[in-house]
């Protein structure tokens, strides 16, 4: 038995699925693959896949991961990664194998990478409105808890570091946020309070990229 | 490709999934590289829609060929729809992400009567002139099929064309005279008029039709050359006709997420009710080999571990044993689990049970239709109440412990005891469940009831009779649900006023077109889906266009009036479906095809069911 960690990339049409319905898409890919995966136990035997980190319905992500089981040794990594991709739609593209070297409870982390305009606002309004949020003392807003209550967050202290870029037609936010079982900080809620801000559509592009631990090691 | 024109708002949407393609199997083709430009359009979501087998049958037969590209359309969600119109984006097909609005071909599949608002919704959004009238030039020909294209009468305005009976064959011969018109500089009602030559083509702009002052029809004329009736097509060597190799695999969950595969056309019930069950005759079988290598294939197209074999009496299946044996050979091993859907009560036993069950157990569900023995001999449904309750011993004794059980209320010559006989049968059922002794210990029974309203609909023997008004369906829901005293048994019902739409237009006529048209007009759609459902709203556009729906629903037809669907031919002759209204009269039933031919006309077509050794 060899224990893999499957990094992917998700882009494209598969963007707009959410992460039920990635998993659903990985698990046919291993089920079309052929390659010998381990089953379950059980009554409901399934291929054994297990993903570190869910990603929103609308984020692209660069550095996803998923770990499986091989039944079998000796099997070509390349080859499983040539194999996977024959099987997945497009939008989900495996990069690389590796041996998984931290649990995904580990992961603290993750650094996003926010594309951000308007169809009736400048970017430069828009990167002062932006400047300005992230300056202030507090960025107060609500959070539903998993119990279903309703809490005050200040995302401010839970922001790690940033940068912001002008473009021409857009603005860039680079940051880093929370992630994981512990704390999780979607980025969304950021973007919500800067449309609120700006009082007008926001169109924003979500790129999740690497992830980290508590530490600030890059998660393996 | 996204649709570049939607894809800023996408995240806007409900389930932005369903407008993004993309998915696994799904053709992509050069648009210079291809003569004729279809879209298939499915008049509900993406999700109903890609559940579709037909759908996928002639998607995969289409872009076979190299000069035809065929992409999805679907209906948009109101959300969507609604972002369209403002935006001004018209519908696109989901493989090129292309507005369909200047392809060749638009081509709908007509699955249920309240679907038929969506289609007309689907053109506007399209931009495509709703009539065939206003469509000029030899490109956007509108064309349909499916169950519904029976009764293509209310439909009559807006399609080009409809194919009757089975598209495999028809629908190749029309486009390649397409192509072949367009070569040659042939007018668009050039066209039409070669297509109504064609077998199983019917072009509804090339025949008249007179009303009497009472509403009935006078007259239906065929205009100069045309047939004057309409022969079904039908696929006879079910081990030669087309199948796909694989299916789309959709990227969100849908109603249907598995692989089908079709085991026999047509059904050897003849239950009186059932439109499917007449239209499709004969029963044509595919060989277990076929269906063995077929569905094995397409596990490993597409990577699901379920396969569904589909028919419409999945036990009457001649073969199932050996068809079973197998493909557990390999299902079990590569954990792929097989149900059955539309099994009959008598047709259930140990051994299918356990190779069912191998994998995955799936739920038990059974159809009686009726509650009392004499309204099912009424109906043809030969099943008895000992049946019943055998398989659910059998059933219960194998670990099962829901059972949902399917019925029907207003059917011809019902009375209130046959309607309270539905409580009573159900609770027979629950004390079967308490009589096996192997029953696990603190596990209680499930047994549920579900009924729908009947509908007579058109190639049954059933089609002259009134439907139920609303009062008297609401009278017999009351009256079963009075009759229900364990908390053991659910009893859901189908909405009465949603039946008695779809009666409007199931046994409807050209007139109808008005009121469709009206009914878009006015914001009405996705009549199917209760969140949209307005039947206030309904009625009054239906008597603003002068029309009384009671005409169509609840009145009893003449036998020698002349019907909306006579110039159309299943096969079943008009006098079987009189001589068997007449043995439901009389509480007789009718042997099955296998037990004994009742001449019903299907053995014109040479082969299936008529000429098995019996």
């Amino acid at each position: 038995m060899r224990n893999v960690r499957v990094w992917y990339k998700k882009f494209g049409s598969c963007r707009y699925i959410s992460h039920l319905d990635v998993n659903r898409a990985v698990m046919r890919a291993m089920q079309m693959s052929g390659l010998p995966f381990w089953h379950t136990e059980g009554f409901n035997s399934r291929m054994y896949v297990s993903f570190a980190l869910s990603l929103s319905l609308g984020f692209t992500g660069e550095c996803e991961c998923a770990d499986m089981k091989l039944t079998v040794e000796d099997v070509d990594n390349a080859y499983v990664i040539k194999r996977l991709n024959e099987c997945l739609p497009d939008g989900i593209e495996v990069y690389d194998i590796t041996e998984p070297k931290m649990k995904p409870a580990e992961i603290a982390y993750a650094e996003f990478e926010i594309f951000i305009k308007s169809d009736d606002m400048s970017s430069d309004l828009i990167h002062n409105k932006l400047t300005e949020l992230l300056e202030s003392e507090h960025i107060f807003t609500e959070k539903k808890t998993k119990k279903g209550d309703i809490k005050q967050v200040d995302i401010k202290k839970h922001i790690a570091k940033y940068q912001t870029i002008l473009e021409s037609s857009f603005t860039v936010l680079k940051i880093m946020l929370p992630a994981g079982n512990n704390v999780n900080i979607n980025p969304t809620l950021l973007t919500d309070i800067l449309e609120k801000e700006c009082g007008t559509v926001l169109y924003c592009d979500v790129r999740r990229g690497r992830l980290y631990n508590n530490e600030g090691e890059l998660f393996r | 490709m996204i649709n570049k024109q939607i894809e800023p708002y996408l995240l806007q949407l409900k389930k932005p999934g369903r407008y993004v393609g993309g998915e696994i199997n799904s053709v992509y083709k050069n648009k210079e590289d291809v003569d004729v430009r279809f879209a298939f359009c499915f008049p509900d979501t993406y999700e109903i829609g890609m559940s579709h087998l037909g759908m996928k049958i002639l998607y995969s037969q289409f872009n076979e060929v190299p000069y035809i590209w065929c992409e999805r359309v679907f209906a948009p969600w109101i959300d969507a729809e609604k972002l369209m119109q403002e935006k001004h984006i018209p519908l696109w097909g989901l493989e090129s992400g292309e507005p369909i609005t200047d392809f060749d071909f638009i081509g709908f599949t007509l699955q249920y009567e309240l679907s038929y608002t969506n289609v007309l919704q689907m053109l506007k959004l399209a931009d495509i002139p709703l009539r065939s009238s206003d469509r000029k030039g030899l490109k956007q020909i509108v064309v349909a099929g499916g169950p519904c294209a029976c009764n293509p009468e209310p439909l009559a305005d807006f399609f080009d064309i409809f194919f009757i009976g089975e598209g495999e064959e028809v629908d190749l011969e029309v486009i390649e005279l397409f192509r072949k018109c367009r070569d040659e500089g042939k007018s668009r009602e050039e066209f039409l008029f070669a297509c109504s030559q064609i077998e199983g083509v019917y072009v509804p702009s090339l025949y008249d039709v007179k009303y009497n002052d009472d509403g009935t029809i006078a007259d239906f004329t065929p205009k100069k050359g045309v047939p004057a009736v309409i022969h079904k097509r039908i696929m006879m060597d079910m081990d030669n006709v087309f199948y796909p190799e694989k299916f789309v695999v959709p990227l969100i969950e849908i109603v249907h997420d598995r692989v089908v595969e079709e085991i026999f056309r047509g059904c050897i019930r003849g239950c009186r009710f059932c439109q499917a069950g007449f239209l499709n005759r004969p029963v044509r079988e595919k060989s277990p080999e076929t269906i063995n290598r077929q569905s094995h294939l397409l596990c490993k197209t597409t990577g699901y571990d379920e396969i569904s074999l589909s028919s419409l009496s999945s036990s009457d299946y001649t073969k199932i044993r050996e068809l079973l044996t197998l493909m557990t050979e390999w299902s079990e091993k590569e954990s792929v689990s097989l149900s059955l859907p539309s099994m009959r009560v008598d047709g259930f036993d140990e051994e299918i049970l356990s190779k069912l069950k191998t994998v995955r157990r799936s739920g038990l569900t059974f159809a009686p239709e009726a509650g009392t023995q004499r309204m099912r001999n009424v109906i043809n449904k030969n099943v008895t109440e000992e049946e019943l309750i055998n398989t659910c011993t059998v059933a219960f004794k194998g670990g099962w412990t829901a059972v949902k059980l399917y019925f029907m209320i207003g059917l011809p010559t019902e009375g209130d005891d046959d309607v309270a006989g539905i409580g009573t049968l159900a609770q027979k059922v629950v004390d079967t469940y308490y009589k096996n002794e192997n029953r696990q210990k603190g596990k209680q029974v499930k047994v549920t009831i579900s009924t729908s309203s009947f509908i007579p609909k058109p190639f049954t023997p059933f089609q002259w009779e009134p439907q139920d008004s609303l009062e008297e369906i609401k009278r017999k829901q009351n009256l079963l649900r009075g009759n229900i005293t364990s908390r053991k048994i659910a009893y859901n019902y189908h909405e009465a006023k949603v039946s008695y739409l779809e009666g409007v237009f199931a046994r409807g006529d050209r007139r109808l077109c008005a009121v469709l048209e009206e009914a878009v007009d006015r914001g009405l759609h996705f009549d199917g889906w209760d969140e949209c459902f307005d039947f206030e709203k309904w009625i009054e556009v239906i008597r603003d266009c002068g029309i009384d729906p009671d005409f169509y629903v609840t009145r009893r037809r003449a036998f020698d009036e002349i019907l909306p669907w006579d110039h159309i031919d299943y096969g079943v002759t008009k006098k079987f479906l009189l001589k068997e209204c007449a043995k439901a009269y009389e509480n007789t039933t009718t042997p099955n095809c296998r037990e004994k031919c009742s001449s019903c006309g299907a053995m014109k077509y040479g082969g299936g069911v008529c000429y098995e050794k019996r």
